[in-house]
């Protein structure tokens, strides 16, 4: 990675390194965790919670008021391109652009190739700020103001929590290697497994987004800039869901149930397609599809790609053509497709099935009604 | 504390960079000079209000600087591509961690330290509308303030609106009681800040159920009944009483404070501006509290503003005040080196003024300070006879009276003439000082009373020849001739001495008729020399 140290200062940071990365499997209970650890926080310190999806934003607020009535008025809960918005560009525009320019987000992408370091790089033409340059213009008035950007956050919040740390792309990385290095005590979590978003839509630094976020966590440890943990557990799936999906990414650690519940329809099954009416009015299962343009047999159904941090009793799986393909004879999966499948099936506290008429190689035992 | 105050192109300000003491600012200078003008500008940045009322409805053509808007009007007469004016007021806050949010270059000066900024400017949104309408020069007669936003942000770029204060701010005017209940916004929220925010909660509650329990009392409902029952309205729907539960209908409006048992608006004027200013001092109040006062000397008696004078001064310690006064004995009592001097569009401050001289001035606070303050230039003279000869002698050679050009003749006791002229000194005033030599043989004794302060061109005194006599009335004699005053006074005395004598003696009456005297008399040449030094 070339990484950038525009302004980097002696930081005690390298002394205590009270910050810390959270690597854990799906069911973990990872955003509680993060949750937890923010209320636990004395009132008279600043703290952000932050995530890329606004969904994801939204949940926390939700688990917040369920534990504690209300936000307390020192958290608050902000979604990364608004934080880097915000805190990263809004308040040194000046002098680089004048005063109260930047109107907000441009979250398509950017046409064209302007001069990097001139302001169509960055901005269109109602200043507002393209999501997948928004990271390196906060560098570059980071280092214009001579680190007054990371200061002041620094200032402001005591303590900062990401959460979905494996959604990170491009420039992020090195915004968020500077808050590591100022004295704010950094919390990240993730799972590198449910990649199913990226902040940009860039390709720098691609080398680290999602399942490789990995080694960029890898990288700050080295450095000192933070202890990493990975939590191999899950209090949601059963030990055979567990099995299943850590099949997806054999390069992470076994995932170790703690889920000890049965029901006498656990694991994960193959199921014919004339019988889902049946197995539909028996179980009751969340189908879960690719988008929605999807088979969804009549069924209520959710998106894969939308469900990460939900819990389900049972999922009932419609697979895509590549997914019925590694079911059945192992084809490797590309990153984007593995991560959503990966998230569907981790979904499910008891069981999962998957609809498929032709099993191949596949060693799932097909669910046979009693 | 607000470090620093930035106005661009309002009212009399084209441009104006004030920095403010941390703890006191006394605004002096003369009507119209733009005191109210700074309050005004602090009060639009840090409360978002003018005279208590929402910015947008109160936006007005005249807001903008004279100068401003000519150059605008011409330049767009003259077909060129002008920028309509913009209006920007900017509040810059001492660098303090709680602040951090406030915090940004946002600025006009690019600094970074937290601070707020208003601007009124042209709205973008309505560039197509400006543009049609400018198309026609000669219709355009004024800024287009219909086209314009009013934008109130901090250093980090976000939007003041709406959030909750870091900084707070009162403005208590006791020049204009302006409304006629007596209880403002500002008085509304300084009893709110008097409150821990639970008993305000509390006390919200209780309004509102209190409010609530009316609408099943019987007489409310038997009315209701009524007025149900009869169908007045046009489309026949019913029409029933209903207490008012929105926001505006808070306990803050429906609560009249009383002091003594009196309703606050039924009480003297004076006494309610006091006690608004009081309460707005109040300790519990936060300590990042500006406080603005016009006026507090306005509707109260002498010892009642010693009184109130000695309580802000008890009371303002930890908070930041900003006042406008027209009384010397507010300046003398809270402090004359805190004097703010507005004037042309610009804010002097004092340099320099020794704590010997404060203390002068807070002693004898009778002094009218503010005069030497206002003036262009002082003649110091040291008795109302002396005042009257040196007016007659400026009267009779320039054709106006000296106040007309801006130069005050102030009549001071010998003694306080060191005083004044330190005060002189520090305020960059011209000074002229006209004494007598109360001796026989030389000038060392009266040159001792200035000599420390003269700078060439801006402090000098003037003293007679020793044998043209001690005091002015032998002086005049020389000057003028014993014929001419003779017919000056009506008298007819047949030695010098004899009418020396007189004069001395009649001193304040000798003087009047020297001023009242309709030709010239011819005046001793120190005299001359003292006023053609402030001309």
């Amino acid at each position: 990675m070339q990484t950038r140290f525009p302004c980097r200062t002696i930081s005690t940071k390298q002394l205590r390194s009270s910050s810390k990365a959270f690597i854990a499997s799906a069911g973990s209970g990872k955003t509680e965790d993060i949750v937890n650890r923010a209320l636990a926080v004395p009132a008279s310190e600043g703290v952000v919670l932050t995530t890329y999806t606004d969904n994801g934003a939204r949940e926390i607020r939700a688990r917040i008021v369920l534990k504690n009535g209300v936000i307390p008025s020192n958290i608050e809960v902000i979604p990364w391109l608004t934080f880097l918005i915000r805190h990263g560009v809004k308040p040194y525009q000046n002098p680089v652009l004048g005063p109260n320019l930047v109107s907000g987000l441009h979250f398509e992408r950017r046409p064209g190739f302007p001069k990097k370091s001139t302001a169509p790089y960055y901005l269109d033409k109602s200043f507002r700020v393209y999501r997948d340059f928004l990271a390196e213009f906060a560098l570059l008035l980071n280092e214009e103001s001579g680190g007054a950007v990371v200061a002041r956050i620094a200032q402001i919040y005591g303590h900062f929590f990401f959460d979905e740390i494996q959604d990170v792309s491009a420039r992020d990385f090195e915004f968020l290697q500077l808050l590591l290095e100022s004295p704010v005590t950094m919390t990240l979590s993730g799972d590198p497994r449910q990649g199913t978003y990226s902040t940009t839509a860039s390709r720098t630094n691609r080398g680290l987004t999602k399942s490789n976020v990995i080694k960029w966590l890898a990288q700050m440890e080295k450095l000192d800039l933070l202890s990493l943990e990975e939590r191999n557990h899950s209090w949601r799936c059963g030990q055979a869901i567990c099995d299943f999906a850590d099949a997806l990414y054999p390069e992470f650690a076994d995932t170790r149930s703690l889920n000890v519940s049965a029901t006498g329809h656990d694991g994960v099954f193959l199921l014919r397609k004339d019988q889902i009416p049946q197995y539909v009015a028996t179980y009751s299962p969340q189908l879960l599809v690719w988008d929605r343009r999807s088979e969804h047999h009549g069924l209520p159904r959710r998106n894969m790609g939308e469900v990460k941090g939900m819990t389900f009793p049972r999922v009932l799986i419609q697979p895509t053509g590549p997914i019925a393909k590694y079911l059945s004879d192992g084809s490797v999966l590309v990153e984007g497709a593995r991560a959503k499948f990966y998230v569907a099936a981790t979904r499910a506290r008891h069981s999962v099935a998957i609809v498929l008429d032709d099993p191949g190689a596949s060693a799932i035992r097909y669910w046979v009604p009693d | 504390m607000i470090e620093k105050l930035v106005i661009e192109n309002f009212l009399q300000f084209e441009s104006l960079a004030f920095d403010l003491d941390p703890e006191l600012n006394i605004l002096v200078g003369n009507n119209d000079a733009g005191k109210s003008t700074v309050i005004q500008a602090l009060e639009m940045v840090l409360a978002g209000r003018i005279g208590g009322r929402s910015l947008e409805p109160e936006l007005s053509p005249f807001w903008f600087t004279q100068s401003a808007v000519e150059n605008y009007l011409s330049g767009i007469i003259a077909g060129n591509q002008v920028e309509p004016p913009t209006i920007v007021i900017e509040v810059y806050f001492r660098d303090d961690a709680a602040l951090a949010r406030l915090k940004g270059k946002n600025n006009s000066l690019a600094r970074d330290v937290p601070g707020i900024r208003l601007e009124v400017s042209l709205d973008r949104a309505y560039s197509a509308e400006y543009a049609a309408y400018i198309s026609e020069p000669t219709a355009v007669k004024s800024v287009p303030i219909e086209f314009y936003r009013v934008d109130r942000r901090d250093f980090a770029g976000e939007s003041v609106v709406g959030t909750r204060a870091l900084v707070t701010a009162v403005v208590i005017d006791a020049s204009t009681l302006r409304l006629q209940s007596g209880t403002d916004y500002y008085l509304r929220k300084s009893i709110s800040q008097n409150l821990t925010p639970e008993a305000r909660a509390k006390l919200s509650l209780a309004f509102r159920s209190h409010r609530e329990g009316l609408l099943s009392d019987p007489a409310f409902v038997a009315a209701n009944a009524q007025l149900g029952s009869e169908r007045t309205t046009l489309s026949k729907k019913s029409l029933a009483l209903s207490t008012d539960s929105s926001a505006r209908a808070s306990w803050e409006s429906g609560i009249i404070p009383h002091l003594d048992g009196i309703p606050f608006s039924q009480i003297g004027q004076g006494e309610q501006s006091a006690f608004k200013i009081l309460l707005a001092l109040e300790k519990s109040a936060s300590d990042r509290n500006v406080v603005m006062i016009e006026e507090p000397e306005n509707h109260l008696s002498h010892s009642n503003l010693n009184t109130l004078i000695g309580l802000i001064r008890e009371r303002s310690v930890g908070q930041q005040l900003v006042l406008t006064t027209h009384s010397s004995f507010v300046l003398n009592k809270l402090g004359v080196e805190k004097l703010r001097l507005i004037s042309n569009g610009t804010v002097g401050v004092l340099n320099g003024l020794e704590a010997d001289t404060q203390s002068y001035f807070l002693r004898l606070s009778g002094y009218d300070t503010l005069r030497m303050v206002l003036a262009r230039a002082v003649i110091l003279v040291e008795g109302p006879s002396d005042e009257l000869v040196v007016q007659k002698a400026y009267v009779q050679k320039y054709g106006c009276m000296p106040l007309e050009d801006g130069v005050d003749v102030m009549s001071v006791q010998a003694l306080a003439f060191k005083r004044f002229l330190a005060l002189g000194q520090a305020l960059g005033c011209k000074i002229a000082v006209v004494t007598d030599l109360d001796d026989d043989a030389s000038d060392a004794k009266a040159r001792k009373r200035f000599e420390a302060f003269e700078r060439d061109g801006v402090v000098r005194g003037f003293v007679g020849q020793a044998p043209n006599g001690r005091t002015l009335e032998p002086q005049l004699v020389a000057a003028a001739g014993r014929d001419l005053l003779n017919a000056v006074f009506k008298t007819d005395f047949d030695t010098d001495d004899l009418l020396q004598n007189y004069m001395t003696a009649e001193k304040t009456e000798a003087a009047l008729a020297v001023f009242s005297y309709a030709d010239t008399i011819p005046m001793p040449n120190y005299i001359d020399e003292a006023i053609a030094f402030v001309k």
